[in-house]
């Protein structure tokens, strides 16, 4: 009974916790609307869910991840974060980011097959 | 499995490249020959008259299978990929229920054939799945040689998902199948015959026998020779007048078992295959970390419709209602409780129509 008080409980607490954009494979930018040049283009991922997040809305996103530079890509899969891309004082995403996330993400996904 | 080969050649130089590049992406075209020697059989002795000892165990060749075909399915992150290449034999989790472990196309073409237990057959699969964000569709064809398996089913439903992990849909799905609820032996049984004569009389269950060939001949036992009969019986000859049985109940547990057999599935075949269309509502739960996961679905089909076939013979006749209710439901459940304890359970039960179907496992890993 105690096991499944804990299970019952583990699955309320994964739902409560409001970290549904780390769920299955996602790609997650977080910005700021005032380096919001410096954005990668997120739409052309069609396989995996994308979220972008802007520090004067969900700063508690942004601590909880430790983002340092803005802006910020993760890649997640089940919670975990899988490949982390920052900008750097430069503010700017090294060339061809969008390219190796695009990479990760399919090899990710083949992996399930 | 040719024409389907055919469909996909038409496919392939029909339709635009980068459609095609998204069909076949992440696909394995498989195939697969597995031989194994056969399962243990008991020796057999036969001693002669003259006390000769001769072996007449039954000798069984190999068993063999052949496969391929070409797969798109992804696994659940649960199901681990044990074998480097897939050979036809995966199980794959996603397919029990509504969601898969990724959105869009999956599919699923195969063809085995080989021999088990001395006994040839030949399996087909063939699947299509599509999982958008407010819809599923799925079509299905099955037909398992090994364990007489054979059925199609088309599934089109509106889906709502609750975030990422709960999914709720509701549809319509036509599932074809055997006459279920109809034993044709129970009403042969229950029915009226007519004699040479005209007159109707209620049938016994050796008016079948005749008319497989065997006839039943009386005798009778004077066991205390007082010159009375003590005990009369009928002993059976089949059509060539070889005596196949000493007595009624001789009979009955041996060739008459055969014949009720035979007399079912020719009846049922005659029947032939039917369709029914029903509504349908499901749940899906998908959480997964690498420690824990729950992996769960339902369905329930409360009302039909026959749509295909001999309504005489559907279910709806059967029971004298459209609104009878087909459920299956699973979860599939794994917790390492820390780095050393883990235990798991997989439960699945599947009522539809008359058939009743359970699977479980649990069990519980202590690494050392």
């Amino acid at each position: 009974m105690k096991s499944i008080i804990t299970i019952i409980f583990l699955l309320l607490a994964s739902v409560a916790y409001g970290q549904e954009f780390k769920e299955d494979i996602s790609v997650v930018q977080f910005s700021a609307s005032f380096v919001k040049d410096s954005e990668i283009d997120l739409k052309k991922l069609k396989d995996c869910s994308t979220y972008t997040f802007y520090i004067e809305k969900n700063k508690v996103y942004f601590i909880r991840e430790k983002i340092e530079y803005l802006p910020t890509v993760l890649v997640y899969q089940n919670g975990k974060e899988i490949m982390r891309v920052e900008t750097g004082i430069s503010m700017a995403f090294p060339e061809g980011t969008g390219k190796k996330i695009r990479k990760k993400v399919e090899e990710l996904i083949g992996n399930k097959f | 499995m040719k024409k389907l080969l055919l469909l996909l050649v038409l496919f392939s130089t029909s339709v635009d490249a980068q459609i095609l590049r998204d069909v076949f992406k992440y696909s394995t075209v498989f195939g697969s020959y597995t031989e194994t020697s056969p399962l243990f059989t008991t020796p057999m002795y036969f001693v002669t008259q003259d006390g000769e000892v001769r072996d007449v165990t039954a000798e069984r060749s190999n068993d063999y299978v052949v496969s391929y075909g070409i797969r798109k399915i992804a696994r659940m992150d649960y199901e681990n990929r044990t074998n480097r290449f897939y050979d036809g034999s995966e199980q794959n989790s996603s397919l029990s229920s509504n969601i898969g472990n990724i959105k869009g196309l999956e599919y699923l073409f195969q063809y085995s054939k080989g021999r088990q237990q001395g006994r040839d057959f030949k399996s087909e699969r063939y699947l299509i799945r599509y999982i958008a964000k407010y819809w599923i569709g799925r079509v299905e064809m099955q037909n398992n040689g090994l364990i007489s398996l054979n059925y199609k089913t088309a599934d089109l439903r509106l889906r709502l998902p609750i975030g990422k992990k709960f999914s709720l849909s509701a549809g319509v799905a036509v599932r074809t199948h055997k006459p279920y609820g109809y034993n044709p032996i129970d009403e042969y049984l229950n029915s009226m015959l007519v004699d040479d004569d005209g007159n109707e009389y209620p049938a016994n269950w050796w008016d079948l026998a005749y008319n497989y060939g065997f006839q039943d001949v009386g005798y009778g036992i004077d066991a205390d020779f007082d010159g009375q009969i003590d005990q009369s019986d009928w002993y059976w000859v089949d059509e060539d007048g070889e005596r196949v049985a000493d007595t009624d109940l001789d009979f009955r547990r041996n060739d008459y078992t055969k014949i009720v057999n035979d007399y079912n599935k020719t009846m049922l075949d005659a029947i032939g295959i039917l369709g029914t269309l029903s509504a349908v509502v499901g749940v899906d739960y998908y959480h997964y970390r690498d420690n824990l996961w729950v992996h769960s679905w339902g369905n329930l089909f409360p009302k039909h419709k026959h749509i295909h076939g001999d309504e005489e013979f559907s279910y709806e006749t059967f029971i004298g209602s459209d609104d009878w209710v087909d459920y299956n439901y699973g979860i599939i459940f794994g917790w390492n409780i820390n780095k050393r304890i883990g235990i798991f359970t997989e439960y699945e039960k599947t009522k539809f129509w008359d058939k009743d179907l359970v699977y479980i496992k649990a069990g519980l890993n202590l690494k050392l």
